[in-house]
């Protein structure tokens, strides 16, 4: 198994008596979207800002390309590209200056070309000369992410990259990001408070709640073993109602509703529900299911918190 | 390094604020020669009434010399403000947009991040010192024409032969260089303990205040700690006109404005390479 290209050991950070990320253990694998989910204040940026030697830890390591982040920082700086927070850039200067001057600091000196090319890529083509002070949130969303990719680093890191976009910009970034992975390989960790954004986007997640990891895996994984919001839309509805009241499921009804009615159940507890109308007789219009991530995310972050 | 350097002085020079300093010092030198130009006979001739009677003065008192020798007497008094205007700002103002976060997540060590803005901060000061000494002194003798110097101070009159004159000036633009440089580097140690730009201008310009208003007060209290402050020495400019040379008085307001860049930088250093960016 390759080694994690990101890995975290007993990662602490203290501010005098209060404990930001504590103890923190993590690995994140090579080409991943990897979710870092958490309320906030649970202690992502905290740790974001560890990984970009932003904030000193106060005990714990940090590996990055197989390579301790303290002693090699300046090896390991060169493959990141972040977005914190915000994108961040100087106002008074174009689109392309503040590439340029990023480019630069990674000792690199694109072509005007290349930098046509990431402008196009992030959608600002025929913008690039303007001064970003003129820039919307969305635009500036999109040319953070220009920067953060400027040096063609390995690893992404994006902070709650959609706060304050609106739902087309959303769409658009989650394209990107997915680009990123698919088409360059990168490796993103983006971090959000928002379950369904991750569960998108994301093959890997863990929870933080209180600086501390709740739960860590593959996202498919962790979701499905949830409780799900089973929607049973019957044709005769109080027959229906009746025969789940009087039924092993009568436990897991959250709520009878006027046409429908909803169960609590696993994923893999459908086919026998199924099983159980049809025995019954009872005809149905639809059974279909949600998630109940916010349930999922409350209950384990407030548990940890 | 060069790189980082390189990159601070773009950023400088993209800056409209930059040159606030280059416009101000222009506009003041500017009207100061164009006063003089028009009524500055009448302006030495007061100046030197009293004189007058013991001493007759011949030639061209009124020249490039003393028009750049009055400019600097009124000017110093501004440059740190103009100083300050950028330098305060070359930590805080990115920590203030939050660039600093892009900029320290780069594969340059802080301290190198900090000389590079240091110096770009020390070359935007020479700069404007060099500004300043064109202007004064380059146009002032194309306007006015060279002479001896006549400095009048409060208890002596002394007079500089015209070609003794142009060392001390450049003598004078180095040591208010250095006088300077203490400023930047003043505004940079504040700029890297705030997030915001205007409080290490303010505070900047409020201690040369204070340091200067404590150094002009004749109350015994003082006494002891005015060679201890900055603003004491950064007018031994002024010694460079002096016949003849106080030169040990030079030398040790010199090691004191060096021992404060030092003492400065050294704490800037260690705020900025071990801060937390949390904003």
């Amino acid at each position: 198994m390759p080694s994690p290209i990101i890995s975290i050991r007993h990662l602490s950070k203290k501010y005098g008596q209060f404990t930001a990320v504590n103890d923190l253990n993590l690995d994140i694998e090579a080409g991943e979207v990897f979710g870092f989910l958490g309320p906030n204040g649970a202690g992502k940026s905290t740790t974001l800002r560890m990984l970009l030697t932003l904030i000193q830890p106060t005990a714990g390591e940090i590996f990055i390309l197989d390579k301790n982040l303290q002693k090699h920082r300046r090896d390991i700086m060169g493959q990141i590209g972040s977005i914190i927070e915000k994108p961040d850039f100087h106002l008074y200067l174009s689109a392309i200056n503040n590439l340029k001057i990023q480019a630069r600091l990674c000792g690199l000196h694109p072509s005007d070309k290349e930098l046509h090319e990431l402008i196009e890529m992030v959608g600002l083509k025929g913008r690039e000369r303007d001064k970003v002070k003129t820039y919307s949130h969305g635009m500036k969303q999109r040319l953070g992410l220009a920067q953060a990719l400027v040096h063609n680093p390995q690893i992404v890191i994006l902070d709650e990259p959609t706060t304050g976009l609106d739902p087309q910009g959303i769409i658009d970034l989650r394209v990107l990001i997915l680009r990123l992975k698919n088409e360059m390989k990168k490796t993103v960790l983006l971090s959000s408070h928002i379950l369904s954004e991750i569960e998108i986007i994301a093959d890997s997640m863990t929870i933080i709640a209180g600086g501390k990891a709740v739960v860590q895996g593959k996202v498919k994984e962790l979701l499905s073993n949830e409780d799900l919001i089973i929607i049973v839309e019957p044709e005769n509805m109080p027959a229906c109602a009746q025969a789940l009241q009087n039924s092993m499921w009568h436990k897991r009804i959250s709520l009878v509703g006027e046409t429908n009615i909803e169960l609590k159940l696993s994923k893999g507890e459908i086919p026998e529900l199924n099983a159980f109308l049809s025995e019954k007789e009872l005809k149905t219009y639809s059974v279909s299911y949600k998630r109940t991530l916010e349930d999922y995310f409350l209950k384990l972050t407030n548990h940890h918190v | 390094m060069f790189n980082l350097i390189g990159i601070e002085l773009f950023k400088i020079t993209t800056k409209p604020r930059s040159y606030l300093g280059f416009l101000a010092i222009t506009l003041i030198i500017l009207l100061i020669q164009f006063a003089f130009y028009m009524d500055g006979k009448q302006y030495l001739d007061f100046i030197f009434q009293s004189l007058q009677n013991s001493f007759q003065i011949e030639g061209n008192i009124m020249n490039g010399s003393l028009i750049c020798f009055i400019i600097l007497q009124m000017l110093i008094v501004q440059m740190p403000l103009l100083v300050a205007l950028v330098t305060g700002d070359l930590v805080s103002g990115e920590a203030s947009s939050g660039t600093i976060r892009m900029l320290l997540s780069k594969p340059y060590s802080r301290a190198q991040i900090l000389w590079a803005k240091y110096i770009a901060g020390s070359i935007y000061t020479f700069a404007l010192i060099a500004w300043l000494g064109l202007l004064a002194l380059g146009l002032g003798l194309l306007i006015f024409g060279r002479g001896d110097l006549v400095v009048l101070k409060s208890d002596e009159l002394v007079i500089l032969r015209a070609d003794d004159v142009l060392w001390r000036f450049i003598a004078a633009f180095f040591v208010a260089f250095l006088s300077l440089s203490v400023v930047s580097t003043f505004s940079l140690m504040l700029s890297c303990f705030t997030d915001n730009s205007i409080t290490p201008i303010v505070a900047s310009m409020s201690v040369i205040i204070i340091f200067t208003i404590i150094g002009t007060l004749d109350v015994p209290l003082f006494d002891m700690i005015k060679p201890m402050l900055f603003t004491t020495h950064m007018i031994i400019w002024r010694n460079l006109f002096d016949n003849p040379l106080p030169t040990d008085q030079i030398i040790k307001s010199l090691l004191v404005l060096v021992l404060h860049i030092v003492v400065f930088l050294s704490i800037a250093f260690r705020h900025f390479t071990r801060k937390d960016i949390q904003n």
